[in-house]
Formats: C-alpha cells, structure tokens, sequence
C-alpha cells in the first residue's frame, strides 16, 4: 500500500469502519511511515477539537421574538364533533371562522343565553346556514313561486354564481 | 464565553413521545417545550451552515420553527422527531441559501468575520492561554477548525455538522438529506480529508 491509498482511507480507519483484511494493511502501512502517521494524529485531533467546538445560541432577543411568534401562532386544534348546544368556543370551530368572525355576525346568528352564557342551538345554527346559502334560497323562491320564474330566460347572478332558469311555457 | 454561547454538552434530542403528541394537537405549551428542547442544536446548524451569519440565522431559526408548526400534523413516528425537524431546517436553511443568493456574501464577509474571532480569542479563551499552553494550543486548533468548516463546500459541511457536531447518526442523516448512507459516509469522509488537509495548511 502507498502513501495515497492510505490516507484517502484513513478517515474510516480512524472511525473503525473499515473491514479486517483493508484495516490490517493500513496498520502495516501506518507501523512504517511516519507521514502517515502523522495524517492519523491530525484525524484525531480534528475528532476532539469538534467534541469542543462552540454551541452558537440564539440571542435573547431572538428567542423573546420567536416566543412571542409561538403563542401568536399556536391554538388549539378545531373541534370536529359537537353536542346539540355550542358554546361561542365551539361555534366559531363549528362554522370554520375564528371567534372575531362570530362576533361581527352575533346580531344575526340565532343564540339564548343561560345564566349570563350566549349559548347556540345546533339546529337553528343549520337553518340560518341554509338562509346564507345562494343556491338554496333561490330553490326556496323558486318553490314558493314558480310563476314568477316561468315566463322569462332571466340570468340570475346571487352571491357570485350565476343561474340561467328556462323558460316554462 | 459570551451569552450567546452554549458549553459543549451532549443535548438529549429525544422528545418525549407524548409531548410530540400534544404538540401535534396543537398544544401551545408543548410547542414551547419543543422549541426550547431543539433551539440551540437547531441554531448551531443554521448558523454554521450560514457560515456565522447570526442575524440571517436567527431569522431562518424563526421560519423554521414556524414551519414545524404549520406542519405539525405531517410527523410520523416512524422517523425520529430531531431527525424529522432537522430535515425541516436543512431543506429551509439551502432553499434560503439558494433563494437570496447569498453564497458569495457569505463565503467572503463570514470568513473575514472568523478571521477576526481567530485574532481576537473570547475571554476564557485568553485565560486558558495565559496559563495551559497545551489548551491554548487546543484553542488554536479549535479555531482553525472552524475556519475549514466554514470554507467546506455546502454538501459536505451539511453532513459534517449533522454528523461530527450534532450526533446524528450516518443513515439519520440521509434520511434528512434524501440519500443513502453510504453517499452520506462518503460525503464525511471526504469533509474530514479535506478539513486535515486544511488545518495542515493552515497551521
């Protein structure tokens, strides 16, 4: 073995990951040169001197600003199953919108309160949905009064979509 | 020592399995645990891999961390936690690199700014020197290291760090980097020669 097949090995010898025949002929090799030997000290020392390399933190500032990121960022997970009564918690998770959300719609959302709590009934929740709703409550005025929509090709555009009734007769 | 600096101490980088699981809940308290487990060994690698850019590094420390949080229900535990929010902070920490194409500052300004701290040892440094010459000696070599690591190309100074200074293990890192292991010890292999030859150089 020479000198460069040696060291371009040497690195695994050091961490003994080299196999038995290939380690024993870099021993041999190392027994008689001094060069690499040398090379092998250097390894070594490079090993030790990164067990005692600098742990770089982050500033205090840093960790004041990522800490306060952390409690803006972070909220409980949304809930997926409810009773028959929400709370406001529980309302806002119900509807997908955050608790601001609700507040600005609370005049219009039906709601009782018991014992100083604003409290939400499931099923009236769900029928004020369908009120919001731009395709069923044209449906709901088509059923009420179908001759209203029958004389005419009217294009209909509600809530951003846009409907094209036929004609009856 | 300034405050800035961590002693050298072996850092447990396991979670425990429940806190991980509250987290991925959405427990904020469990984030702020997790966060203060993993913000040092997280820090050194950015900060290493930006060559001592510590302003770009602690903002890289925030994304990141914000990124783990915004994925926290993609964690399974068939991967080691550290070993998956490593995974986070490499892929973030190069696509910055690459992004604001920062390669050129950073090898030129950071390496000034290493050849400085070599000139201007910090306090306890200056006490060992006085009084241990083998330690100074050892301060020395410290030095130098640090100098080669930055100057090692990315994908070896990646695997370097992830291996040789935080611990992780050969196939660890190439899960992180999406690549086998053996390319991995290759890669280190390589690191380690590069940074003898270097240091002889060097010193």
């Amino acid at each position: 073995m020479n000198c460069q097949a040696c060291t371009d090995r040497l690195s695994e010898y050091a961490d003994h990951e080299m196999a038995g025949e290939e380690a024993r002929e870099i021993k041999a090799h190392l027994d008689k040169c001094a060069e690499c030997r040398e090379q092998l000290r250097r390894l070594e020392q490079i090993a030790l001197a990164t067990a005692t390399l600098t742990r770089h933190a982050p500033s205090a500032d840093c960790l004041l600003k990522i800490s306060k990121a952390i409690h803006q960022h972070a909220r409980p997970p949304r809930r997926t199953e409810f009773g028959p009564v929400l709370n406001f918690d529980e309302l806002a998770d119900y509807l997908c919108v955050d608790q601001e959300t609700i507040g600005q719609y609370l005049d219009e959302i039906p709601s009782f309160e018991l014992g100083g709590t604003l409290l939400f009934r499931k099923k009236s929740i769900e029928k004020w949905i369908e009120s919001k709703e731009t395709g069923f409550e044209l449906q709901r005025m088509i059923a009420e009064s179908p001759d209203a929509f029958s004389r005419q090709n009217r294009l209909i555009t509600n809530g951003g979509v846009t409907w094209t009734l036929t004609t009856k007769n | 020592m300034n405050a800035d600096t961590h002693d050298n101490v072996a850092h447990d980088y396991v979670a425990h399995d429940y806190v991980i699981m509250q987290f991925q809940q959405g427990d904020e308290h469990a984030f702020g645990l997790i966060f203060e487990q993993y913000r040092v060994p997280v820090f050194n690698f950015i900060y290493r891999m930006l060559n001592g850019d510590r302003t770009s590094a602690e903002d890289l420390l925030n994304e990141v961390f914000m990124k783990l949080h915004d994925a926290r229900e993609d964690y399974e535990p068939k991967a080691k936690f550290s070993t998956w929010l490593f995974t986070i902070a490499r892929n973030h920490c190069l696509n910055c690199i690459k992004s604001r194409n920062y390669r050129q500052s950073r090898r030129t300004v950071s390496l000034e700014e290493l050849a400085q701290k070599t000139t201007e040892p910090s306090a306890p440094d200056r006490l060992v020197s006085r009084s241990v010459p083998d330690d100074a000696k050892r301060a020395d070599l410290r030095e130098l290291l640090e100098q080669a690591i930055a100057g090692l190309p990315d994908e070896y100074k990646e695997v370097f760090i992830l291996h040789a200074v935080e611990g992780f293990a050969h196939a660890e890192v190439a899960q992180m980097l999406k690549t086998n292991p053996a390319t991995v010890r290759t890669h280190y292999h390589r690191a380690r020669a590069l940074l003898r030859e270097q240091i002889a150089t060097s010193g």
